[in-house]
């Protein structure tokens, strides 16, 4: 027995070491200064940290959640109409293992993307046959998240059509819109009805307001228009930023609807600086995979002087006249007033491939750093509070007895937050609820154990045989008693989602550790004294 | 020694009539609400329904009618209704908007309302906390996951019972408490209308399993007690046993519920309601090991007995 004890005493001091030394990384990460932590780039050479070490200290150090440490969260859905037209079938014909095989693929790409963002531990998985979930711990900016996940980074060059065709089909447009408003001379219409009305063409491009835009929009989508358009042709809108136009108009473009070619697969993309117009402007260059560089040539070659618009996302981002057959399949894309950390974004995304479908996203959150760090600083307060009326409560009913429970439940406390940075699970705000929940749980059991031990002691027996006989008779209960808690934990762990699953984690492991903890460790403290002539219980 | 129950002979059993009628009619609220769920009229958190949330912090108070103009802007922007809530504290205010059953996707939504705000009182810096946008597709997922999860949990917890307490007296009754339990917590959810979130039914889940650990010791005790006393009648053993191990139910709960109450106090507003609900719930699990769970064997024992007679 006294054997046995020793053993058990080793087994737990060897235990507490490991324990002690998988927490270490997290200590030294919290020591960092505030600004360090974030990961970004600058401040960590600014305080004088290498960026390899910093990045081997965050992947061990016990993650925290979106909730606590900021950030943001997108759930994306492959779009299931869109990726059957890519793969050519009706979207009934879609089957589960296209939209999974598609959203796995999606996944990748995502992931690419994000690397070369920057963002410090970024988590990306797949939620259910078509939904991508991305956490982006740190970062606030949605805007420029969205821009970087959600484009589908598809780049497609279309013919602009001839000026002679683009009057044609707005006279058409005018025509049909009168036509609809039951006058038959378009010019005794009320003239704000008409197309031109709102966007006017100069020629070579038509240009149209920022208070028409709406306008514009909705009569695109009208029937009435779009059976006045050509089937082979569409219009797409081009970026606001251009060179030598209005403020905040847009200019619209008439494109032949099938791509002369697509640009799926790049050799290579990046931020370049300096355009024709303006030197400081920024431009993505890159350069085509060979077969789409050898029908690039082709295409340039027949087209000469006319307009090749750049196509991403159903976006037209400039058309350039086209001047001379391009062999060599490079080409660039100039954002105008575009900021630097746009043209790289967009580097970072046409590198990455194009994504096999659109993407929608379906769900976003965002937390600020101020109120993850809120969150921390009260869970902490709450979880020390928590603690203290456990264990001043323990140690008021049950005197030492109960102090020893106490030491066994900082055990616990301690071997669960290890297990939890070991196994690289996230700490949530709910997490930390988990957490002061097995603190009022894991004492329960010394609680059984010590009423036993009681009643042992009143029927009359010895402190000693009161004390087995305490720990084997409260044992079958004990077990039972957190058996459910286990099976609710697992089963919370299968459906929650993120901050659920932190609870259920944190609970589950909490209670399970506490099996050994309020069991094993109390009893060992127990057994270190041989004979018992009264016991403080 | 130190006891603050000693030797206690209430008459639990006794006194059962009263817990059948409190108990019925919380368990009826509970089933009312959850027929409401079913019908989708139930105050379900946007995770479920889908829509928007928006939590910004500003540095002045906001009187009622400031937060009417929002509601209206919000309103006269076709965003629908809103529910607008302000909280306090430390010098800084917060300010919770609800959106339910929007088309909310990819977060414009709450970009949308944070332009409202700023619209509505430019001389505010309002500065976005949190936000979150859930598209309907996800809200119907998660209400689906939760639905599951609560069925599997039940499903596992009576898989559970049966195991360990084999016969049917024992195996019926916990289950009985287990389910009183759960439908006396949504019926206190939906009486103090707390929003049904993930979080809640979290609580409403992690009670069910834990109401079981009084219930258990109760159970242990009642057989052990059954084992001795068997001549003095399943009402005496009852009383005897619940009495028995009322020092050690009240600890349990007790030691449980004290750092739930300051995790409800300090925790702040992420985890009040789940907090509420555990705290609320602790009570519960203890009264119906005490008041269910235990009445509910002697009920079984006379149907039984007259089943038996009847067969005779």
């Amino acid at each position: 027995m006294r054997n046995l004890n020793t053993w058990l005493i080793v087994f737990i001091l060897i235990v507490t070491a490991i324990a002690i030394g998988s927490l270490f990384p997290s200590f030294q990460f919290l020591a960092l200064p505030p600004a360090v932590r974030g990961g970004n780039a600058d401040s960590l050479a600014r305080y004088g940290y290498k960026e390899e070490w910093f990045r081997s200290l965050q992947k061990k150090a016990l993650h925290l959640g979106l909730d606590l440490q900021g950030g943001i969260r997108l759930v994306l859905a492959v779009d299931e109409a869109s990726l059957a037209k890519t793969l050519g079938v009706k979207p009934s014909e879609l089957k589960t293992k296209d939209i999974s095989e598609a959203r796995d693929k999606a996944l990748t790409i995502i992931r690419n993307r994000v690397d070369q963002f920057g963002v410090s531990e970024p988590l990306i998985n797949p939620e259910g046959p078509g939904w991508i979930s991305v956490q982006l711990p740190g970062m606030v900016n949605v805007e420029r998240a969205r821009e970087i996940i959600g484009k589908t980074g598809l780049m497609e060059w279309k013919l602009v059509q001839e000026s002679k065709t683009v009057q044609d089909v707005l006279t058409r447009i005018d025509g049909a819109l009168a036509k609809a408003s039951g006058v038959s001379d378009s010019l005794a219409v009320e003239s704000s009805h008409l197309f031109t009305a709102h966007a006017t063409y100069d020629g070579r491009q038509i240009t149209v307001m920022r208070e028409s835009i709406d306008t514009v929009n909705l009569m695109l989508r009208d029937s009435v228009v779009q059976s006045a358009i050509p089937s082979d042709m569409e219009f797409l809108w081009g970026r606001a930023e251009e060179r030598d136009m209005i403020p905040g108009a847009k200019p619209l473009f008439l494109l032949k609807r099938d791509p002369e070619v697509t640009g799926a697969s790049l050799v290579e993309a990046r931020m370049g600086i300096g355009t024709e117009n303006n030197p400081a402007e920024p431009r993505v260059d890159f350069v085509l995979a060979r077969k789409e560089a050898a029908k690039f040539s082709v295409v340039t070659a027949a087209n000469i002087n006319r307009q090749l618009a750049i196509v991403l996302d159903s976006i037209v981002q400039s058309a350039p006249v086209i001047r001379s057959r391009i062999p060599n399949g490079r080409g660039q894309i100039e954002l105008g007033s575009g900021s630097s950390d746009e043209a790289k974004d967009l580097a970072v995304i046409l590198k990455a491939g194009a994504l096999p479908a659109k993407i929608a996203i379906v769900h976003s959150e965002i937390v600020s750093q101020t109120l993850g760090a809120d969150s921390i600083q009260k869970g902490k307060v709450s979880a020390i509070i928590g603690l203290l009326l456990v264990v001043a409560l323990m140690g008021f009913y049950y005197r030492i007895s109960g102090l020893i429970a106490d030491i066994a439940l900082l055990f616990n406390l301690l071997f669960l937050v290890a297990f939890m940075a070991a196994l690289h699970s996230t700490l949530t705000m709910p997490g930390i609820a988990g957490i002061i929940l097995t603190m009022g749980m894991s004492v329960d059991s010394n609680v059984l154990i010590f009423e036993r031990i009681r009643e042992e002691m009143r029927a009359g027996k010895t402190v000693r045989t009161a004390i087995d006989a305490g720990y084997n008779r409260a044992l079958a209960t004990i077990i039972d008693s957190h058996v459910t808690t286990l099976i609710t934990s697992v089963i919370l762990f299968m459906f929650g989602s993120g901050p659920i699953r932190g609870f259920a984690v944190s609970l589950g492991l909490g209670v399970a550790i506490s099996l050994f903890t309020a069991l094993v460790i109390t009893k060992v403290v127990f057994d270190m004294r041989k004979q018992y002539r009264t016991l403080s219980i | 020694m130190f006891e603050i129950i000693k030797d206690t002979k209430i008459d639990f059993a006794g006194k059962r009539k009263y817990a059948y009628i409190f108990s019925g009619i919380l368990v009826l609220i509970g089933l009312f609400a959850f027929v409401q769920v079913l019908l989708g009229r139930a105050n379900l958190g946007i995770e479920f329904t889908g829509g928007t949330m928006v939590q910004t912090s500003y540095n002045r108070h906001l009187a009622p009618e400031d937060i009417g103009k929002i509601r209206s802007a919000i309103l006269g922007a076709k965003l629908g209704e809103s529910e607008i809530q302000q909280v306090s504290g430390g010098g800084r205010y917060m300010l919770l908007i609800r959106l339910k059953k929007i088309e909310a996707t990819g977060g414009r939504i709450s970009d949308e309302v944070l332009g409202i705000l700023g619209k509505t009182f430019p001389e505010i810096p309002f500065r976005k906390e949190a936000t979150q946008d859930v598209g309907p597709t996800v809200g119907t997922d998660l209400q689906h996951k939760a639905v599951w999860a609560i069925f599997w949990a039940l499903i596992a917890i009576a898989l559970y019972i049966w195991i360990r307490f084999r016969t049917l007296d024992f195996g019926i009754a916990a289950l009985v408490a287990t389910m009183h339990d759960v439908f006396v917590m949504l019926g206190i959810v939906y009486l103090l209308n707390l929003e049904i979130t993930l979080l809640i039914i979290t609580a409403i889940l992690t009670i069910a399993g834990y109401s079981l650990t009084d219930t258990v010791v109760v159970f242990d005790r009642i057989r052990e007690n059954m084992r001795t006393k068997r001549r003095e009648g399943l009402f005496k053993v009852i009383n005897l046993s619940v009495n028995g191990v009322l020092s050690r139910t009240i600890l349990t709960g007790g030691t449980t519920l004290l750092p739930v109450a300051a995790l409800l106090i300090l925790g702040g507003d992420v985890t009040r309601y789940f907090s509420l609900a555990l705290f609320i719930g602790l009570f519960l699990g203890t009264y119906s090991s005490w008041f269910v769970a235990s009445p509910i064997l002697l009920e079984w024992e006379k149907v039984a007995s007259t089943g038996e007679r009847a067969r005779k």
